[in-house]
């Protein structure tokens, strides 16, 4: 066989080996789905977070009000005008529970989507170099999680100033390592492999090793560990704003909290002005809980046993 | 043994003194003039900057800086507070204690509740009661605990008036005498207690579940069953020793919630803790106080780690003959 033909074969294959490999992709996905199904906690959680996306991307859609505008007197109570009444600037509850929604979502979803990069490489590179390396990366981990890690994300937070974005990089800083730990240790048991060893043997590359082999089987469990990320991204920024760190120019979930507690509806016992907030947060904690542990169970059948 | 004592004093010791810089670094990223913190007024004179700076040694070099800082930190001198203008050191000793006042105690509580559900809850495993109580962890589990602080007062002190709403002493029993003064603080720090442990117990309950019907599942509990074993016979003699180490676990994992728990808690409740303190620097922006309490709360947790860590080799005998 000549050189030239066999080049020729080859680009064809490439072509092949692109459905193919699409192919297969489809029927993990589809595979997946079928197995995370079956837990009627997850689709719950599931589908609680698709109302929360749709009202923070299309908040008109479930309220009328503007969150900042003054429509009446303060601190009335429930009506049928404002479903949750006002809050101690005369502003509408609910609009701002909405409105609210977006923040959250946005702060939640960059400070985890950050940590599972940082998860994915930190954690990869860690796992399947070893050695010094390995170990440099591990100790930074430690250090981490031996400090007690809110009042580090509340100092951070207070050094910086207060925006959004120096809000994400302080939950970041904290949330950064369980995604490295969840990842390393996949990698760890991954390289033990027969196929792993087997491209070795072939000659394979390092880098061409991780890509193509390792990757693909860290990037289901890393998005598992991502929306995991969320349910403590989200209520660590109601925590932060609650202590008025937050970016004053949004309303959140956890800045309504804030003016609830420091600005006294709370002690004037007006319930409709913090109970909903925290009951928003407790949801929405619990929804993505509920997504991430049924995504763990799917790809790590030995959580299956309890 | 004793060298893994030593080893893990050394790493402690050294993670002490990595966060103590990172601390120092943090706080020099402080956007602004320090002498505008100290003093808050924009109309300072130069001459009187240069002399304020020179007072506090900020005209130094910075590894200067840093050795003067690490030798007063070392020796427990954190500053002068700008709210309270005494030394930070003396305002946190009393508030350590009053933080300790509250938290052994809603911690010890917290873990024997988070025990108590959880062997529930995995003993019968399945049924109605497993449904209720996992979903009780749950809910507390995700219940933020700031949040959950403040419907606590609402229900049990605003509404039904079981509880004062905050503070730790109240204002009639001064000039009486122990016993009294005692039993007035154990009022005022009842419901704090068991919100502590209603936000904090949902997590443990959910680890001893899971490691309870771990257990349950394995062939010795089928074999004893079938001898025939009682149903406390079984959870004493077979279940609850080989489910008794994630309760190390969990001990850690307290250990873990001390701060957070500190900061939230006696916040809302007002009680006049590190926690609290915190709170009050930020909204003061206090930095001395800010970063000791910071400080404080790493110190603690990385001894209590290091003690738990220690307790482990005790109770686990791999670990012991690694």
């Amino acid at each position: 066989m000549s050189e030239s033909s066999r080049s020729g074969a080859r680009k064809v294959s490439s072509i092949d080996l692109l459905k193919w490999r699409l192919k297969v992709y489809r029927k993990a996905v589809k595979n997946f789905w079928i197995d995370y199904r079956r837990s009627k906690s997850a689709l719950a959680g599931l589908g609680v977070i698709i109302v929360l996306i749709l009202m923070s991307v299309f908040p008109q859609l479930f309220t009328t009000y503007d969150p900042y505008e003054i429509f009446t007197r303060p601190l009335q109570p429930p009506s049928l005008a404002h479903v949750l009444g006002t809050d101690d600037m005369g502003r509408d509850m609910w609009s701002q529970l909405v409105y609210g929604t977006r923040t959250s979502m946005i702060v939640g979803f960059v400070a985890s989507f950050l940590s599972f990069l940082i998860g994915i490489v930190v954690g990869m590179v860690s796992g399947f170099k070893g050695g010094i390396v390995d170990a440099i990366l591990m100790r930074i981990t430690d250090f981490f999680l031996s400090i007690p890690s809110l009042p580090l994300m509340v100092v951070i937070a207070f050094v910086l100033k207060p925006n959004l974005w120096n809000v994400i990089l302080a939950i970041t800083i904290v949330v950064w390592t369980s995604p490295v730990r969840v990842i390393r240790s996949t990698v760890l048991s991954l390289k033990e492999r027969l196929y792993i060893t087997r491209a070795r043997v072939l000659g394979d590359s390092n880098t061409r090793i991780l890509v193509r082999y390792i990757a693909p089987n860290v990037l289901p469990i890393g998005f598992a560990t991502m929306v995991l990320a969320m349910g403590w991204a989200i209520p660590s920024e109601a925590f932060l704003s609650w202590l008025g760190l937050g970016d004053p120019t949004r309303v959140s979930w956890g800045m309504i909290l804030y003016y609830a507690f420091a600005r006294g509806s709370f002690s004037a016992g007006a319930w409709w002005n913090f109970i909903p907030p925290g009951l928003m947060l407790l949801t929405v904690v619990t929804a993505f809980t509920m997504v991430g542990r049924g995504m763990e169970e799917v790809l790590n059948p030995r959580l299956k046993s309890t | 043994m004793r060298t893994y004592v030593i080893s893990r004093l050394i790493q402690a010791f050294i993670t002490i003194v990595i966060a103590f810089a990172f601390s120092f670094f943090l706080f020099r990223v402080i956007p602004g003039d320090p002498t505008m913190a100290i003093t808050g007024d924009p109309r300072l004179p130069a001459a009187t900057k240069q002399l304020l700076r020179m007072q506090f040694g900020l005209d130094q070099p910075i590894s200067t800086q840093f050795y003067m800082y690490l030798l007063n930190v070392f020796q427990g001198n954190f500053g002068v507070s700008y709210q309270y203008k005494v030394p930070v050191s003396q305002i946190l000793g009393t508030r350590l204690l009053n933080t300790l006042i509250l938290l052994v105690p809603a911690t010890v509580l917290s873990v024997l509740l988070g025990i108590t559900m959880g062997m529930m809850a995995g003993w019968f495993r399945g049924k109605r009661i497993d449904t209720l109580l996992t979903s009780a962890a749950i809910l507390s589990w995700s219940a933020p605990s700031f949040w959950g602080g403040m419907v606590m007062i609402y229900l049990f002190a605003v509404y039904f008036r079981f509880f004062p709403t905050s503070g730790m002493m109240g204002y009639n029993v001064f000039n009486s005498n122990w016993w009294s003064n005692a039993a007035d603080i154990l009022y005022h720090a009842l419901l704090p207690m068991i919100t502590y442990s209603a936000m904090y117990s949902g997590e443990y309950a959910l680890v001893l579940r899971n490691a309870l019907s771990g257990v349950l599942s394995e062939d010795y509990i089928l074999m004893a069953r079938a001898k025939g074993c009682t149903g406390s016979q079984l959870l004493r003699r077979h279940a609850l020793k080989n489910a008794s180490l994630p309760l190390v676990t969990l001990i850690g994992m307290s250990v873990g919630h001390l701060a957070l728990g500190s900061i939230t808690v006696e916040t809302v409740f007002n009680w006049p803790g590190v926690g609290r303190l915190f709170y009050d620097a930020i909204f003061y922006h206090d930095y001395p106080v800010l970063q000791g309490a910071f400080l404080i709360f790493t110190v603690g947790m990385i001894l209590m780690i290091l003690l738990v860590d220690i307790l482990y080799t005790y109770l686990d005998p791999r670990v012991r003959l690694r």
